[in-house]
């Protein structure tokens, strides 16, 4: 059984791990500061367009005059939350039907691995794409997509894990007394998978960040929310931009935030992997 | 064929009738008519479609007849090569695809070979030293971070804008009569800041991917036995740790080999390049069904078969998966 | 250590990529230099399909490719309609039958005459394979009276013949076309010969690359402009700034970034393009034409051009609320002042309709006593007179909220009627007014667009599509105007104008073309009489 108090001190000993920890920690203040307040409010025309950053606009104007620090506020938001519901969504998903699959090895088990490995194997980016256009642009479909295509990963070693704590001595003396998989599953295997759960999750969490920007970028996403991936498609669709100074206040700020949001997500999901190995080489 | 490759040629196939199935259907259920696209949008033209133009146009593109036998088309047209015509290109798919693919195999191919290359090299040296690993840790997933079209945007801007080195977009210099080396220069040049942005994403994943499987090799008692037989550092380095610390590797690559064709499109879009990534980006905007199809399919085939050959090359070299 | 050989393999891979830039660099464009001494024409390119009439795409780019290589019957310069491939043409008292009488000596770009058996053909063959951008519509028969002379017979009297169809549809030649059985899939870069002065010389789709080369058995003559080269560009205005291409379309915020240079002059025009506020009128309150009216007189049509895009909408002119553009000819003048900024006349026309302000919060309440609030729905690109909008609106006590989305959902929604407001835009307004979107009211046509709902606007609407005689079209489209302004399903906001920048060493005799642009009435520079004319010396 994991001792929790011990990958806490280990994922904050290390280096990548605090870096992630806090950076996602920072973010998260972030993405919060903005339900309450942003300078301006997102989408208004709040002065002359192209304005370089100064008092007004501590990151300037866009094209169309909208204050791109209240943008970039907002697209926290919007990623952090794609973010949250992907990692927490597929993982939960994920381990519900890999442990499924891992406690019924037989039948069920083949099933759903046949599932994954299909599901695996169609192309995902063209998959979201497709998905994201069929469902209608929308926030919530978006993030539906991303979670139907990356719970089968997590599926994968969250059964591979159940395979081999089934056959611990532990787990089959409670299996001999009559628990069954629930109770096995709540009992047990939640608390023995937690950790790595929540490892996976943060990897989840960058992967969504990435998908729901790039899918933003193409112009697929939701288009009624000011998103990272949105501000730069619009810095580059803007006639001229790379040649004036504007770019490096309209495009560098979304690319910066997308980019140090995935570095801190998966800095943290490097940082519990790395402290439950260390846990369990102990 | 091995018990093992013939469960995986099982599974590939159903993914390829799942993905057939799929790709017929998807398409359709998407809002919007291809032939309304067709000429709609802000500050267009205002085509008025009479409705005998469009009942003959319905027609010509199969689209009014009922939904199983679009589908029993399809897959005919599927058996036979077939793949349609082009709603929005006005071209068969065919040729379209053909022509489009082989400029997406250029950019995957060129960026994971040269990003394996770096990642070979550099990973058998760092992982001699095992001290100070954040260091190479941190950079490393920084740059693993960046989403592909944001380091491409950048570079875009850098590169392509403030210091005009590289063309922004497309494959070729259009009308440009250069041949042979001059022309292979011309498409480097072209394709030079994709590839670059494309192995800059994937440099790092193989390079900790190396790292580590030389990291756990090099603790294997034979390389030990082999240092204290007091053979020089390279030959250790090269022949003994890293042809076995490759393994994992081939099925690495393998996978991204896989997946990155489809994971150009950003990139594609990006710097306009001519790949099937933007034919598909391009053929959802307009909804240009047939098309569609065929983008998607070029890509499960392509996976299927790269994953499938994977799985044959990782088995002929390791002898232990056979016993699975 | 690590570091740095990660940094060295950056810095090699640059240098080799420099290295082949540098080499790039030297050969690079090769055609340029030579460009002004060949009478060479470089211009933006982008896929617009094989030019043929089967595979072009039916957008405006597409037909300009098109018009290059094939001819019509008649065609457009600066003042109007001119003749082209036909000489000459009559049409009968009852508008029911037009005799074409062909140029002699037009020839095919293979050298075969064109005849009047290849119009009968394109007609017939169109009929058979048809193209959305020609609608054949109201064309019964085309006869073959002799060699040079071909008849049409009409279903019934089709005002707007000569550019709707004489005027647009290209005449194809039969011997290329006759044994072709699909069109559309066997129209290859081959079989795009026409009469027009260009052949084409390169076509690259992937790339959206096109090369033309005059044709010197042109019925006019050599043209002078002798190669026409599409290039592709990723920004058009820095590709102009940069010289890869000799003319380019500016947004006017970026116009100062060409002004007062000495190698570049500006041609502009109406777009004909007209940015309109579209009221719901299925949906309370917007189903109340005072409401409509109220609203037009508290949105401040010249404030919002001055304010709500400083700089952007030079020259831009106010909504008229008869819909034409006071640059169209059919345009009603009286109309343009009948709504003026009058917000107590607003407020009094709301409070006729139940909705004025009683609990003196500043939002007004509606008939049933609920404040009133509407979402107000754009594309991100219209935002800053969403904006604008909503503050005038805001002085009468109707909170307006914008929001923006993407032109496929914003018209879904239009057409779906989810919507109390929307801004939207409509093109080719300086076509014949009987076929414009939103104005000409065809019943049998009526699809996308808002048009008053009343029954006399659509007799009128038949009556002008018809009627022969111009006066009297022009007094039919004066009261459908009136109609339109008075009834309001859709207040017009602003025409905004076009601006086309050009190498002027390279040619300098851009014009835009009457009656609303090219064919149709595509706004766009590329007339091919500006390449046949040249430079002028």
């Amino acid at each position: 059984m994991h001792n929790w108090k011990h990958v806490t001190t280990s994922l904050w000993s290390r280096s990548a791990g605090r870096v992630g920890l806090l950076g996602v920690m920072g973010l998260t203040v972030l993405a919060l500061t903005s339900l309450v307040w942003s300078p301006y409010p997102p989408e208004a025309v709040a002065g002359a367009s192209l304005m370089p950053p100064g008092l007004l606009h501590p990151l300037g104007t866009n094209g169309l005059g909208q204050d791109i620090f209240s943008q970039v506020l907002c697209g926290c938001r919007v990623s952090l939350l794609v973010a949250l519901t992907v990692s927490i969504g597929s993982s939960s998903c994920g381990f519900f039907i890999g442990a499924a699959a891992g406690y019924y090895p037989r039948r069920l088990g083949v099933f759903l691995m046949r599932l994954v490995d299909v599901l695996m194997a169609i192309p995902r980016l063209p998959m979201i794409i497709l998905l994201a256009v069929f469902l209608r642009p929308h926030l919530l479909n978006v993030t539906a997509v991303l979670i139907f295509l990356s719970w089968p990963g997590v599926a994968r070693t969250i059964r591979s894990q159940v395979l081999a704590l089934r056959e611990q001595d532990s787990i089959r003396f409670v299996r001999f007394c009559g628990g069954g998989f629930t109770y096995v599953l709540h009992r047990h295997l939640i608390r023995e998978l937690f950790p790595l759960l929540l490892a996976k999750s943060a990897m989840a969490a960058s992967y969504a960040i990435v998908a729901e920007a790039g899918l933003s970028f193409l112009g697929l996403g939701d288009p009624t929310l000011k998103s990272w991936g949105t501000m730069i498609r619009g810095a580059l669709d803007y006639p001229g931009l790379l040649w004036m100074p504007a770019w490096t206040w309209w495009l560098v700020p979304p690319a910066m935030m997308v980019s140090l949001a995935v570095f801190f997500c998966t800095l943290l999901g490097y940082g519990l992997d790395e402290a439950l190995r260390r846990q369990e080489g102990e | 064929m091995s018990r093992h490759l013939q469960r995986r040629a099982a599974t590939y196939l159903l993914v390829f009738l799942v993905a057939v199935s799929l790709n017929f259907l998807l398409p359709r259920a998407i809002p919007g008519n291809p032939l309304e696209e067709l000429s709609s949008g802000l500050g267009n033209l205002p085509i008025q479609l009479d409705p005998e133009t469009l009942k003959a146009l319905q027609s010509y593109y199969g689209l009014d007849r009922p939904l199983l036998e679009q589908f029993r088309r399809y897959l005919e047209g599927l058996v036979t090569g077939q793949l349609g015509y082009s709603i929005s290109y006005r071209a068969p798919v065919n040729s379209l695809l053909l022509q489009r693919f082989p400029w997406t195999l250029l950019l995957t191919l060129s960026s994971l070979v040269l990003s394996f290359c770096a990642a070979v090299l550099l990973g058998t040296r760092s992982a001699k030293r095992r001290n100070g690993e954040w260091r190479v840790l941190l950079p490393a997933v920084f740059f693993e971070s960046v989403p592909s079209f944001v380091l491409g945007s950048l570079l875009l801007v850098l590169l392509g804008v403030k210091l005009p080195l590289f063309p922004l977009s497309g494959a070729y210099s259009a009308f440009s009569d250069a041949e042979g080396v001059w022309q292979v220069l011309d498409i480097a040049h072209h394709a030079a800041l994709p590839v670059l942005v494309l192995s800059t994403s994937s440099f790092f994943s193989a390079y900790l991917v190396v790292r580590s499987s030389v990291l756990l090799v090099s603790q294997e008692p034979y390389v030990l036995m082999a240092a204290l037989k007091g053979l020089p550092e390279p030959i250790i380095r090269y022949r003994y740790v890293l042809r076995t610390a490759l393994l994992p590797l081939i099925t690495f690559f393998g996978v991204r080999l896989a997946y990155s064709a489809g994971g150009a499109i950003l990139i594609e879009v990006l710097f306009a390049y001519p790949g099937v990534g933007r034919l598909i980006y391009e053929a959802v905007l307009s909804h240009d069904y047939p098309l569609l199809q065929g983008a998607f399919l070029v890509f499960t085939v392509w996976i299927i078969a790269v994953n499938f050959l994977t799985d044959c090359l990782y088995m002929s070299l390791d002898p232990r998966v056979k016993e699975v | 250590m690590t570091h740095r050989s990660g940094i060295v393999f950056l810095i090699w891979l640059l240098a080799v990529c420099a290295c082949s830039g540098d080499d790039k660099a030297s050969t690079g464009d090769p055609s340029k230099p030579a460009a002004q001494a060949s009478r060479e024409l470089h211009l933006a390119g982008g896929d617009w399909g094989v030019p043929t009439p089967f595979t072009f795409y039916p957008r405006g780019p597409g037909y300009i490719h098109l018009s290059l290589i094939y001819d019509t019957l008649v065609w457009k310069d600066a003042t109007g309609l001119i003749p082209w491939l036909a000489e000459r043409w009559q049409r009968s008292a009852d508008g029911l039958e037009w005799t074409f009488h062909l140029r002699p000596g037009a020839a095919w770009q293979d050298g075969k005459p064109v005849t009047a058996r290849d119009v009968c053909f394109t007609f017939d063959y169109l009929r058979k394979h048809p193209v959305e951008w020609f609608d054949l519509d109201a064309v019964a028969t085309v006869l073959e009276v002799d060699d040079d002379t071909a008849l049409f017979r009409l279903r019934r009297p089709y005002a707007p013949f000569l550019t709707q169809v004489a005027g647009n549809v290209p005449i194809i030649p039969q011997h290329i076309w006759q044994d072709v059985a699909d069109p559309r899939s066997s129209a290859t870069f081959e079989r795009a010969v026409g009469s027009g002065p260009y052949r084409l010389s390169h076509y690259d789709k992937a790339q959206g690359a096109y090369a033309y080369r005059a044709n010197t058995n042109f019925f006019l003559g050599p043209p002078r402009i002798e190669k026409i080269v599409f290039v592709p560009v990723g920004d058009p205005v820095a590709a102009l700034e940069r010289g890869l291409v000799d003319e380019g379309g500016v947004p006017a915020s970026l116009l100062a970034r060409f002004t007062n240079r000495e190698d570049f002059a500006m041609v502009s025009g109406p777009s004909y393009w007209v940015l309109t506020l579209r009221f719901n009128d299925e949906r309370y309150p917007f189903s109340r034409t005072g409401v409509r009216q109220a609203l037009a007189y508290a949105v401040e049509r010249d404030a919002l051009i001055r304010q709500a895009v400083p700089g952007g909408l030079q020259g831009a002119k106010p909504g008229n609320p008869g819909f034409l553009p006071p640059d169209s000819s059919w345009h009603d003048a009286a109309l343009q002042h009948l709504y003026p900024h009058d917000l107590a006349k607003a407020t009094a026309l709301l409070r006729e309709n139940g909705i004025e302000d009683r609990d003196g919060d500043q939002v007004c309440e509606g008939e049933d006593g609920a404040p009133l609030r509407f979402t107000l729905i754009t594309t991100p690109q219209y935002l800053r007179e969403a904006e604008a909008v909503k503050l005038m609106l805001e002085k009468i006590g109707l909170p307006v909220q914008p929001k923006a989305m993407d032109v496929k959902s914003l018209d879904a929604s239009v057409r779906e009627g989810r919507f109390d407001l929307a801004l939207t835009g409509h093109g080719g307004l300086g076509a014949d007014p009987s076929v414009i979107m939103g104005f000409g009211a065809v019943a049998r046509r009526a699809r996308n667009f808002a048009a008053p709902s009343i029954p006399e606007y659509t007799v009128l609407a038949e009556q002008l599509l018809t009627c022969p005689d111009l006066p009297q079209r022009m007094e039919l489209c004066r009261r459908m105007q009136r109609i339109y302004a008075q009834q309001l399903p859709t207040l017009p906001l602003y025409y905004p104008v076009w601006f086309s920048v050009y190498r002027s060493t390279v040619l300098d005799n851009w014009f835009y073309t009457a009656q609303g642009g090219v064919g149709i009435g595509i706004p766009s520079p590329y007339n091919k009489l500006v390449f046949i004319r040249g430079k002028r010396s």
